[in-house]
């Protein structure tokens, strides 16, 4: 009570490893490069907040492959 | 018209530039740093950091007229006020960093709260009042766009979180890193420092080992990850809660010193009382014949004499190599009324040298403070016997500095001093004050000499001799 909930560092440690299969690629843009990793762990930090953040990569990820594939089917 | 100089170590965001004119600071924006300046002024918690000290005043300069002539694509200047005297992270003691490290993450909170970001996270961005923390850097804030990640995290770890760290949970000072590399400690090599209990206290899992990892292996990925994270819904809140997090991580950091080290430090001192009230009523005389702008008190220790100094002076650097020396004076001065000493981690054997972009970008002490006077009390036996500095050669530093001094001798007789000397006795030939006073005598007008009733030392007041 008061003290608000740790995330559950283990098994957010996995979480940014399986975002890097669901990020397009493109350039970054900064004068400060932040680095893709940074801001790859501040999904793991973010808690249950970040999941659904996390989810919908991976939905969109997941979507985008099987657009690819269908494309690749139709112009083989 | 001569080129605008601009300040060297101003370079790094090209939104904006640092130059100075007449004493005073001027920082001239770009198109974009200026829709960023007119959001900044218009928020609530601008106004009410600057009331409070923790940023810089600054203003808008309507007429240019009496400036240099700049770029054409600086197309705004904002003055702000100077600071007393720049000093760098690596110059600072843990408390300093931690109260700068909050400082940061508080500006950045409030930032979010009103649509605003900041672009960097780096404690060359903070500077002193004293022992009040103020940022400067105003071209940090832009307006944050929808679902941007925090961008300074990684430099956040590098220059603040991690060398706290180092200090908190492993004792390591954290000075001679961030003095061997301007961006920080690696999140890898902190990582190999760290023994595996370490991964059990807070920070080190994710902060450390995760960010370690995860960058090692995609450094060289060309996804655009922020875009990613964007559309896919990141938000502000979330970045909200991280830095949250990241300031309860930092405010509960804290530097124990084995107790062996704080013992030792308080029976150090041999000073018998006579002699501390002779040399306070000498520092005092001298510090009342005049106001002066800068006096540095080098081996300052407790501050006693900085204190002193700090009635009537403009501003007091009390500068020792003992990080747990600095560490104390600092907690000290914070709960005191005094707002005109700046506690500093320094060694003079061993000063800050001139370091980044062609060694221009972070001048040495000396160049960024030059003081009017030196307090060099209880100093001169650790720099000649501690570190084997020719007896002559010290005086050549004091009058190199180009202040007045207030320097003490101490005999070989005395008990610090024959601590030094114990098994180097080759070293105190030449260690004698007849040998002092010849190069003293020298280089400066010594005005006052006043030997101390312990029989064992001797305090001079010395004017440089103007060649």
């Amino acid at each position: 009570m008061g003290r608000p909930r740790q995330p559950n560092q283990l098994v957010h440690a996995g979480l940014p490893v399986l975002l890097l299969l669901v990020v397009s690629e493109a350039p970054v843009e900064a004068y400060l490069d932040p680095g893709a990793g940074s801001l790859l762990v501040q999904l793991a930090l973010g808690g249950v907040a970040a999941g659904a953040v996390f989810a919908k990569l991976l939905w969109h990820r997941l979507t985008l492959q099987f657009k690819r594939r269908d494309s690749d089917a139709e112009n083989p | 018209m001569p080129a605008t100089r601009y300040e060297p170590g101003s370079f790094r965001d090209p939104a904006a530039r640092i130059f100075r004119h007449e004493n005073r600071i001027f920082r001239c924006l770009s198109a974009d740093a200026l829709r960023d300046w007119q959001h900044l002024s218009d928020t609530t918690f601008f106004s009410a950091f600057v009331a409070d000290g923790r940023l810089i005043d600054t203003i808008p300069v309507d007429d240019r007229a009496g400036l240099p002539e700049l770029d054409p694509s600086w197309i705004a200047v904002l003055e702000h006020q100077p600071v007393p005297v720049v000093s760098y992270p690596y110059e600072w003691c843990f408390g300093m960093l931690r109260d700068a490290a909050l400082l940061q993450l508080d500006l950045l909170l409030a930032a979010l709260d009103e649509g605003m970001t900041l672009k960097d996270a780096t404690p060359f961005n903070v500077q002193w009042f004293g022992v009040q923390p103020t940022f400067i850097d105003m071209a940090s804030f832009t307006i944050a766009e929808p679902g941007e990640p925090w961008v300074g995290y990684r430099q956040f770890c590098q220059l603040f979180l991690y060398p706290l760290l180092l200090q908190a949970y492993k004792d390591v000072p954290f000075q001679p890193w961030l003095r061997g590399s301007l961006e920080g400690i690696e999140p890898m090599h902190l990582r190999r420092v760290l023994a595996l209990r370490d991964y059990l206290r807070a920070g080190v899992l994710t902060h450390v080992y995760l960010l370690s990892k995860v960058q090692a292996r995609y450094q060289d990925t060309e996804r655009d990850v922020k875009t990613d994270l964007r559309r896919a819904g990141f938000s502000a809140a979330l970045v909200k809660n991280n830095v949250s997090r990241m300031r309860r991580l930092v405010d509960g950091l804290r530097w124990d010193p084995p107790d062996s080290t704080w013992s030792e430090y308080t029976t150090c001192n041999t000073y018998t009382d006579g002699d501390q009230q002779q040399k306070a009523a000498f520092v005092q005389r001298v510090v009342g014949e005049r106001r002066r702008d800068l006096v540095w008190d080098v081996g300052c220790n407790t501050g006693l004499y900085s204190r002193i100094a700090a009635e009537n002076t403009g501003q007091v650097v009390a500068i020792d190599g003992d990080h747990l020396a600095i560490e104390r004076l600092y907690g000290a001065v914070k709960l005191e009324p005094t707002r005109n000493i700046l506690p500093l981690v320094g060694n003079v054997a061993d000063p800050t040298p001139p370091l980044g972009w062609r060694g221009l970008e972070r001048p040495a002490l000396l160049d960024r403070a030059r003081p009017d006077l030196m307090l060099c009390l209880a100093l001169m036996h650790h720099i000649v016997i501690g570190r084997n500095v020719p007896l002559p050669d010290f005086v050549e530093w004091l009058a190199e500095s180009g202040a007045e001094v207030v320097v003490e001798f101490v005999t070989r007789d005395d008990p610090m001093v024959e601590r030094l000397l114990r098994n180097r006795d080759v070293l105190a030939d030449g260690y004698t004050i007849e040998r002092f006073e010849a190069v003293l005598f020298e280089a400066f007008d010594v005005v006052a000499k006043e030997p101390l009733g312990s029989g064992t030392r001797t305090l001079y007041h010395g004017l440089p001799r103007r060649s």
